[in-house]
């Protein structure tokens, strides 16, 4: 007979509401044979104990419905943001305030570093924090005056180098190409603006973070970040996904592997008419650990980076419109032969005219085609109102909400982007459950970290990261937020028969946490301390 | 690094404007280069089997060159995949997809020193433009094609009012508009070569109804004035290039394509050697040579 273990917690939250708390949970081959009291696998012919969660809380393993598997790969590389962060092996990177922190942080990095010639590249970086001079290259030459020093700002776009940087990229005072930043002196000062620039660079530098996503390594480091995080189901929300890398994760999955890894074909890496016939290859292979068969269709850009596409009156600070990243036509097309094919779509649309373009597209398909249990989930969806939530509740459309938006860039959208009142209404949770829509809420790890009871706070509480409160009227309350995290997500993912809740049958993923979450004060949700987790019945403790 | 750079032609322009008609003219007329084609789609492309050497999921490799298929994201990454490729090809030429901003390719190309900037020719679909300028939901991006392109290529002209669109092209770009029926353009147009190839002596020839050429050698010219003739380039002037003794001394290398160009530093040469190539009918070779006769001091 199957050996059957019998975890005793603290208190389990078991997010189903027929037997909402629990002492025990009984567990065999991987899955959830029974939940109550110590009793509970009696009937079953009882169980071993396992103790060692005694002093902690449980509940469902958290799902993060909006993850890149680069949450994993950073690490590679020193962080010198603002803010704290934990890595993957569970060390606090104390964020920094000042540039001759970030300098000394190089510095040892440099020091750690064996072969003198080897780039360090390190990220992470954020100037609108830092009240003192902008970082230049005099800042970097101090770290080395020979090795090659890049530091990759936060937002991706930007990034500054020392002298030996630039040098290999051949860049110099008679440089004039766009992006290339110069001071007033007619000096080139390090800093490099948008791709096309920073490309001759990187490229040198040798850092592709292409070649990184299926390599194992980064793959080990994302199911340590999950771990860390209490998630024991993720997305990688955007893969090419070619044959090799299919492989290369399914045997880095096979062994040990803490987390359930969900990784949807982006649609952009082939023609529109391919794609489907392409998920639904991909669904053939999918294994327990990698589910496979959706698809992400990328619309617009970031309202931050003013490149979403809104309806009128646009940009506060008078910006133009965004950018399509796919034609409307061609979405149209591919959501129609998705939703014909029954692939599910998992649709980026940040700024309001792209969910319009999304949900009239995904309309006309299911005029078209019926298929009533699609799940088709708009992403980020952070300027969807009222009217346009009643109707996605009508058409079955999911809401993965940008909750981690409102801290982190709230302030940025109430000044620059879109103002105070729609900034007010921006990931509206509150309207989206009021409507009947199937919410989740996400972090775009690694854009912002992956903490689902960080994001849980953050729909909970509406602060930014002055402490304002932005937006109160579309709060949740912290069962809403919780579920969002859990079961929410896992029927984004069409996987909430299996996971999110800890019932009889579905999979022994838990989350194993300091605290009741429920208990503490709301505003302390996301000071409850992760332990660890435990996976198809595999405990992975820190 | 001893390799020739590679020259980037961006062929751009929206949904059904020719972009596959363009690229498989070129593949069947590169003029003699071995060309690489980064396309959206494989399978719009009309490729001749006996120019076929080898295909696998991606790649394409034919005998006078390869064609990869590249989309989204994933082409910034290309481009270093291009140029790591051996033998590297003589050119490379990217097929933007409908609503690319290829600015944001030509960048850089324009950066990457292993690189030569090609120009950006944009595709006008006679028939359809007006309409797509109008577009709420598109028309912006697809403007800013056109006035970025170095170059317009007006295809399908007997179906739709070709000289109102050549009015509203006008109002939107100083960039040349030539006739490209079925996306036909003379490959010496739009593609650059990896290095200037001047020929022995000082030629002007006439190639047809495209283009027309002229080539120098020898002389020297003074810095401002070479400046401003490639900031300020004569009518129906399309590509300028040149490694130029310049009168203080020093050397330069210059760059033209389109409206874009460029004046760096090089090391000594041999002699002066430049070489233009400008539209048939709007660009006349003698009128340059007068103009270059006056600055060039022998």
């Amino acid at each position: 007979m199957t050996e059957t273990t019998l975890f005793h917690a603290r208190k389990i939250i078991t997010m189903d509401p027929n037997c909402p708390e629990a002492t025990h949970v009984a567990v065999r081959g991987g899955r959830i044979l029974a939940v109550g009291g110590a009793d509970c696998a009696d009937p079953w012919g009882g169980a071993d104990l396992d103790d060692s969660l005694a002093d902690h809380v449980l509940m469902p393993g958290f799902v993060e419905g909006h993850a890149h598997m680069m949450a994993g790969a950073m690490w590679r590389y020193p962080y010198v943001g603002y803010h704290d962060r934990i890595d993957p092996q569970g060390v606090l990177w104390p964020g920094m305030s000042r540039i001759d922190e970030v300098i000394d942080r190089l510095k040892r990095a440099d020091g750690a570093m064996q072969d003198p010639d080897t780039p360090l590249f390190a990220w992470g970086f954020d100037p609108i924090f830092l009240d003192t001079e902008r970082l230049n290259k005099t800042h970097l030459d101090a770290v080395s005056a020979t090795r090659p020093v890049v530091v990759q700002h936060s937002n991706f776009h930007l990034l500054t180098a020392n002298t030996a940087a630039l040098n290999l990229a051949q860049y110099s005072r008679e440089t004039n190409i766009d992006g290339v930043a110069k001071g007033p002196d007619g000096e080139l000062n390090g800093e490099l603006q948008e791709m096309a620039a920073m490309f001759p660079l990187m490229r040198r530098v040798g850092v592709d973070f292409r070649s990184l996503s299926a390599h194992p390594d980064t793959i080990d480091q994302f199911g340590w970040v999950c771990r860390r995080a209490g998630v024991t189901t993720i997305t990688d929300l955007h893969a090419a996904l070619p044959d090799d890398d299919v492989a290369a994760l399914a045997k880095a999955t096979s062994r040990d592997y803490p987390v359930r890894i969900v990784p949807m074909l982006g649609a952009a890496m082939m023609p529109p008419k391919d794609v489907a016939p392409r998920a639904l290859e991909l669904t053939k292979k999918s294994t327990d650990l990698m589910r496979l068969g959706a698809v992400k269709l990328v619309l617009d850009g970031s309202i931050q980076g003013y490149t979403a596409r809104l309806r009128w009156p646009g940009h506060v600070n008078g910006a133009a419109n965004g950018l399509w990243v796919i034609a409307p036509e061609q979405a149209e097309e591919l959501i129609h032969s998705c939703h014909e094919n029954h692939v599910q779509m998992h649709i980026h649309t940040n700024g309001d005219e792209a969910s319009v373009v999304a949900i009239d597209a995904l309309e006309r398909a299911m005029s078209a085609h019926h298929w009533p249990d699609h799940r088709h989930t708009l992403q980020h969806g952070q300027m969807i109102d009222r009217a346009l939530f009643r109707r996605m509740a009508k058409l079955g459309i999911c809401a993965n909400l940008f909750a981690n938006h409102i801290w982190y860039f709230g302030d940025q959208h109430v000044a620059k982007s879109i103002g105070r009142d729609r900034a007010a209404s921006m990931d509206a949770c509150r309207t989206a459950l009021d409507e009947g829509v199937a919410l989740t809420i996400h972090s775009d790890a690694p854009v912002t970290p992956l903490a689902p009871l960080f994001t849980a706070w953050v729909a909970v509480n509406r602060r930014t990261m002055t402490d304002q409160e932005l937006g109160p009227a579309q709060k949740i309350d912290v069962m809403e937020a919780l579920h969002a995290i859990t079961l929410g997500a896992a029927y984004t993912l069409r996987m909430d028969h299996e996971i999110g809740s800890i019932e009889c049958g579905k999979l022994a993923d838990f989350a194993v946490l300091s605290d009741d979450p429920t208990e503490v004060d709301p505003m302390a949700i996301r000071d409850v301390a992760v332990h660890g987790t435990v996976s198809g019945g595999r405990v992975f403790l820190h | 690094m001893s390799l020739p750079r590679l020259p980037v032609t961006v062929i751009s322009g929206y949904l059904g404007a020719g972009k596959t008609s363009l690229v498989n003219h070129l593949l069947r007329d590169p003029g003699g280069r071995r060309i690489m084609v980064m396309v959206n789609d494989f399978g719009e492309l009309n490729i001749d089997a006996d120019l076929l050497v080898s295909s696998d999921e991606d790649t394409l490799t034919l005998s006078n060159g390869c064609i990869c298929c590249t989309m989204g994201t994933e082409l910034i990454y290309a481009l270093a995949d291009a140029l790591d490729r051996r033998p590297r090809p003589d050119c490379l030429v990217i097929e933007a997809s409908g609503v690319a901003q290829p600015e944001k390719i030509a960048a850089a190309a324009k950066a990457e020193p292993d690189m030569i900037y090609g120009g950006i020719a944009t595709l006008v679909d006679a028939a359809n433009i007006q309409t797509l300028l109008a577009d709420d939901l598109i028309g912006a991006q697809v403007r800013g094609q056109i006035t970025v392109a170095d170059l317009l290529l007006l295809t399908k002209a007997d179906l739709g009012d070709a000289e109102a669109v050549r009015t509203a092209m006008a109002a939107l770009t100083t960039a040349s508009i030539l006739d490209a029926p079925f996306g036909k353009v003379s490959a010496e147009l739009l593609l650059d070569r990896p290095e200037a190839e001047a020929p022995d002596a000082q030629h002007i020839h006439a190639h047809g109804d495209e283009y027309q050429s002229w080539s120098s050698r020898g002389g020297s010219v003074d810095r401002d004035t070479l400046a401003s003739l490639i900031n300020a380039p004569p009518e129906g002037l399309y590509r300028f290039k040149g490694r130029i003794a310049l009168t203080d001394g020093t050397w330069a290398e210059v760059h033209l394509v389109g409206q874009s160009g460029s004046l760096m530093p090089c090391p000594p040469q041999e002699e002066t050697r430049a070489v233009a190539i400008g539209l048939t009918g709007r660009f006349d070779p003698s009128a340059f040579q007068a103009r270059w006769d006056v600055i060039c001091r022998p």
